[in-house]
């Protein structure tokens, strides 16, 4: 097969191909952490835990440690491989999803970790008493004051990822805070190995579990270092920056990379800017237009450092991608019939959604915005709209000034979209503005199913 | 562009329950690979690893001097008001009793394991059967080590004299004494056969 030529590759833009679809099942997820809890429990029963169960309260308390200490090991390694960036997974479940598990087994760990330190204080203070317990368990015995530390940690990170104290500090500091759990549970892994009741006496269960850790941590490394070497090894270029209505821009990132890169409308990237100063900083923003061998178009509004900083970059700026990422591509659509809502720059993923629907899906697009000011690629909707046979609705206004309360209510939505319930419903904008959608788009019939948006997680 | 639908057929049943099948399987297999000798304890017991994380020297022969303690452990002499818990606590049976200790005392080497170290002083009957059990020596570094030991200690050497064997049950919680224990006691015994 020939090369192409340099000007052919000028010349032939063309449409990049949609990610490929992912193996995993369900059923492949559910057998894995079914596996898994056969395992830890089959550990724990092997090992007397059961048996203990009928005992003294002591035993019974030294089996719950055992028990709790287990389950919350299994909850943080699946929480873990919840966010190493493993594509079939992604593929499948969107990072929206992965993230939002990734904290409900966070949040159970912190849990389990709670009832395993009051049992195992519990179990220890027979006969000499509480305060030796948490003395003996907090620093004198081999490792505990390693793990206590861990703990400590642990909880720290756990804490700060509630939504009271995390909408009460910036997202860097949130997130380097969250790289302390890494160290947290590697301190911590220590005495699971050398007090743990199932893996002392147990070779062949103390190199299975130390061989499924190590596993993990190489996972998570591969993921995650693999993912930004990546990424780095390969930056892409801003071809063109354009300001958009409301102080938004939009860029075009472009390289010879891109002709190999497969990624669909709806998708986003975490940008980072390869500059002094900038490189550190990685944030999610979505294609605003189709993804083509041309180049990937990104429309970012003005929200705080980082996205003003991208709005204010220059053309020719060497900017990193990760992605793509997210589930929520015109494939849901099918030759079915669409209604899209957008709120603010949440138009972005919207026209590039638009971009690759089939002709049948005659869409409705709900434009949501503060201000006409701020109505941002307008005749680009209208243009797209009128192609698919569909047409654009605009509502402005702050909220006080609607005739309606709710323009997302059932009634309302219902009203505009009489057709709503046959029509696959599409979102994209803030968390409030998604929850009142879907809401509405339920109570005017449409089936939970066929509602989709990208799921807040930050 | 249009997107076609590809994800729509449906996989098949083997595909949706062989991964099911072959994971559980895998860990049926690896969970009754585990040690499981003892169903009353709580802690799993492995004297080949015991053996081998402090072997050769987990026994040290002190079959010269009975009664004299491991020097290299001199911290875990028993002290002599533990020793006077540890004096029968629990009665041998009647039977038992009353027969005549009439044989040989032979001092055990010293099980050394985690917590310190453990060595027993075996009484026999002229027919060569176990007729009283004394501890020289444990671990008693810390309270909890005393009071896991002062419990378990009575139970095991009244389960001796019962079995006339080192094959005794464990004490839950006290797992750790049970293998030293009776690690040093079965070297009696094979010393003896
Ligand atoms: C899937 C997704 C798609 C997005 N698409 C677009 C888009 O197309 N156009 C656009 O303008 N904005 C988009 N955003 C929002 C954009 O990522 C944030 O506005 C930007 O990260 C804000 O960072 P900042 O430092 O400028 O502001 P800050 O003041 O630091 O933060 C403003 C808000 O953004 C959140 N945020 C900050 N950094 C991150 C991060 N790295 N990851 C996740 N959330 C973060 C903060 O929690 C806060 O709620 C998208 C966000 C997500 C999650």
């Amino acid at each position: 097969m020939s090369r192409p030529t340099t000007s052919s590759q000028v010349v032939a833009t063309q449409p990049l191909l949609p990610p490929k679809a992912s193996w995993v099942l369900d059923t492949d997820v559910g057998a894995v952490i079914g596996a898994l809890t056969l395992v830890v429990v089959g550990l724990w029963a092997r090992h007397g835990g059961v048996s203990s169960l009928g005992g003294s309260a002591t035993d019974v308390f030294t089996s719950l440690a055992s028990l709790t200490g287990l389950f919350a090991s299994e909850a943080g390694i699946l929480g873990l491989l919840l966010v190493t960036r493993t594509p079939m997974l992604e593929r499948r479940y969107g990072l929206d999803r992965l993230f939002n598990w990734h904290r409900l087994l966070g949040e159970v760990m912190a849990i389990l970790i709670v009832a395993h330190i009051v049992t195992s204080i519990e179990a220890w203070a027979d006969p000499t008493g509480v305060m030796t317990a948490i003395r003996d368990l907090t620093g004198r015995e081999p490792y505990m004051g390693l793990t206590t530390a861990g703990t400590v940690l642990i909880l720290v990170v756990t804490v700060t990822s509630l939504k009271f104290f995390r909408e009460r500090i910036t997202y860097e500091t949130w997130w380097f805070i969250h790289l302390l759990s890494y160290v947290g549970l590697g301190f911590s892994f220590s005495h699971q190995i050398v007090l743990g009741t199932d893996f002392m006496d147990d070779t062949i269960a103390r190199w299975f579990w130390i061989a499924l850790h190590v596993g993990v941590a190489l996972w998570i490394v591969w993921g995650r270092w693999g993912t930004l070497i990546r990424s780095l090894a390969r930056p892409l270029r801003v071809e063109s920056v354009r300001a958009e209505a409301g102080g938004a821009v939009s860029l075009t990132l472009a390289g010879a990379n891109l002709r190999r890169h497969r990624a669909a409308s709806g998708q986003f990237y975490y940008l980072r800017e390869l500059a002094p100063g900038r490189w550190w900083s990685n944030n999610p923003f979505s294609l605003s237009a189709e993804p083509t061998t041309a180049g990937l178009r990104f429309t970012i509004k003005d929200r705080g450092d980082a996205s003003r900083a991208f709005t204010r970059i220059a053309a020719g700026a060497r900017v990193a991608i990760e992605g793509p990422y997210g589930v929520c591509t015109p494939d849901l659509v099918g030759d079915g019939k669409v209604l899209l809502i957008a709120g603010g720059v949440g138009i972005g993923p919207i026209v590039s959604f638009l971009e690759q629907l089939s002709p049948t899906s005659q869409p409705v697009v709900l434009y949501r915005a503060h201000a006409r000011a701020e109505v941002a690629h307008v005749e680009e909707l209208e243009r797209l709209a009128a192609a698919h046979g569909g047409r654009l609705h605009i509502l402005v206004g702050a909220r006080t000034t609607l005739k309606v309360p709710d323009p997302f209510a059932a009634d309302v939505l219902l009203k505009t979209v009489p057709d709503l319930a046959e029509r696959v419903v599409v979102v994209a904008g803030p968390e409030s503005m998604v929850k009142a959608v879907q809401r509405g788009a339920l109570r005017a019939g449409a089936p939970a199913e066929n509602i989709h948006a990208e799921r807040a997680w930050w | 562009m249009v997107v076609t639908v590809s994800e729509n057929q449906r996989p098949s049943l083997v595909r949706q329950i062989a991964p099911a099948a072959v994971l559980t399987a895998a860990g049926v297999a690896f969970v009754s690979l585990l040690d499981n000798p003892n169903e009353t304890g709580s802690v799993s017991l492995d004297f080949n690893a015991i053996a081998g994380r402090a072997a050769p020297t987990s026994l040290i022969p002190e079959l010269e001097a009975p009664v004299v303690p491991a020097p290299e452990i001199s911290t875990t002499l028993a002290p002599s008001p533990a020793m006077t818990v540890l004096a029968p606590a629990t009665e041998p049976p009647a039977v038992q009793a009353a027969v005549a200790c009439d044989g040989d005392l032979v001092a055990s080497p010293t099980a050394l394991f985690r917590w310190g170290g453990i060595q027993l002083q075996v009484h026999f009957t002229r027919s060569n059967a176990i007729c009283d059990v004394a501890v020289l020596q444990y671990p008693a570094d810390d309270s909890k080590s005393i009071s896991i030991n002062q419990r378990a200690l009575p139970t095991y050497n009244a389960e001796v004299i019962a079995a006339n064997s080192a094959r005794i049950s464990a004490v839950s919680g006290a797992t750790d004494t049970w293998e030293a224990y009776t690690a040093a006691l079965q070297a009696v015994i094979d010393s003896r056969s």
